[in-house]
């Protein structure tokens, strides 16, 4: 198994909130991300939604059981909201990204493979987050009531259920989530 | 079986060893059923995860939006909506207009049109030995034979200490039956409760007015839908039926 890259403590300090290590982040990597959007169709204020919205999406993808921060934590930031605002400007329809501040890098394969695979998972997340809240308010409810580890008894229970209807209910929520997926994939 | 609720019961853990197996061996063979499997694991991972760390990222973006405001200054202004924008807003605009315009004739038999029920279903598998045998209301109501259904619901005693799910179905039985004064006095209980048959009843509850003519208070009752009542798109075109 591969050792944590020492800026792993960046990463640690979005899971831990811990105020004074986000603050160097910010003073020391949200400058070149608000050249970076500036130059390339964007303004200050998208550069901060930009900067915030890779900073969950990093502490999301962090979450998970198997993540290790192998390379420095700067290009994998960088890479991330440079991945995301290129998104942001297909969904406005703006030009592409011409303008590079991205350059310059060490072990750069390493965090572009990072960068990419947690893209990825933040527009997976996304379209399941969407599917979810497409259903009716029963449907996510019950949903996550049985997701929670509670048994079909106790869920029909709380929401005033016979243990039939229920089971019922949940087969018919999960199929239009998936159904949802599919279609909007 | 539905192969929704075989996935939901592996998933869950409830399926013994040999049924275990075989649903593997058919996820091997069956890619549709792999794909479907797949997305609902998949989905359900991500679902719940968001679920559990809402309130640590929420927390997170609070420190996010207070750190931020030290930085990210600017002396560059936004860029300025394109005239494409504008112009592609008011072609738009005058499509639904035209449509609006030449919008056909619609049938006045509004509750014909819009009312579905949901099919009843009672019966359980639960082991839990408190659970009454409706199977015959359940027949009986989901082939709309609502006097059958109703007979062996009023049978199971007092309505007041039926469970809410029970007395929902009590009273779209009463509702297809004409007898609105109690169907109404049902619904409106139900939908004014924290139950989550609440907004199904607010649904019927608007249906019932309509059946009865009575379109002012259908109008009040689909404007006390809330946003994410599932028949709150539905709702929304029915009072614009009313309404023209």
């Amino acid at each position: 198994m591969q050792s944590p890259h020492p800026d792993h403590r960046f990463i640690e300090a979005l899971l831990q909130h811990d105020n004074t290590t986000i603050n160097e982040i910010y003073k020391r990597f949200s400058a070149r991300v608000l050249r970076f959007v500036e130059s390339n169709n964007g303004s200050a204020e998208d550069a901060r939604d930009v900067f915030q919205e890779a900073l969950i999406i990093i502490s999301r993808q962090a979450s998970r059981p198997d993540f290790i921060l192998t390379c420095p934590f700067e290009a994998y930031l960088y890479l991330v909201c440079r991945g995301y605002w290129l998104n942001e400007l297909k969904r406005r329809r703006r030009t592409e990204v011409t303008k590079n501040e991205f350059g310059g890098f060490q072990e750069t394969s390493e965090a572009e493979a990072l960068a990419d695979h947690t893209l990825e998972s933040a527009a997976r997340d996304l379209l399941f987050q969407s599917a979810f809240e497409q259903l009716g308010s029963i449907c996510r409810q019950l949903l996550q009531l049985s997701w929670t580890g509670l048994t079909m008894e106790e869920v029909s229970r709380q929401l005033g259920m016979t243990y039939g209807y229920a089971r019922k209910k949940k087969h018919e929520c999960t199929k239009q989530l998936v159904t949802w997926i599919h279609s909007n994939k | 079986m539905d192969p929704f609720e075989q996935i939901n019961d592996y998933l869950d853990g409830l399926l013994d060893p040999e049924a275990r197996r075989s649903f593997e061996a058919e996820l091997a063979r069956n890619p549709e059923l792999a794909q479907n499997f797949q997305t609902l694991r998949d989905a359900r991972e991500s679902i719940s995860a968001r679920l559990q760390n809402a309130d640590r990222e929420a927390a997170l973006r609070a420190t996010l939006r207070q750190t931020e405001k030290d930085h990210f200054q600017s002396g560059q202004s936004a860029p300025k909506i394109p005239l494409m924008f504008w112009r592609a807003a008011a072609v738009l605009l005058l499509a639904i207009a035209a449509i609006f315009l030449f919008y056909p004739f619609k049938p006045k038999d509004f509750y014909a049109e819009y009312r579905r029920f949901p099919d009843a279903a009672f019966t359980t598998k639960s082991t839990d030995p408190s659970q009454i045998n409706l199977s015959a209301a359940e027949r009986a109501f989901n082939q709309k034979d609502y006097d059958a259904a109703l007979a062996v619901f009023e049978k199971l005693g007092p309505e007041d200490s039926l469970s809410v799910e029970i007395r929902f179905f009590m009273a779209l039985c009463r509702l297809e039956l004409n007898r609105f004064g109690e169907a109404e006095a049902t619904l409106a209980q139900i939908a004014g409760s924290s139950s989550a048959w609440g907004e199904e009843a607010q649904w019927y509850l608007a249906l019932l007015y309509v059946k009865n003519k009575n379109y002012a208070a259908a109008k009040a009752a689909i404007a006390g839908m809330r946003p994410d009542n599932p028949h709150k798109t539905k709702a929304g075109e029915l009072l614009e039926k009313i309404e023209n």
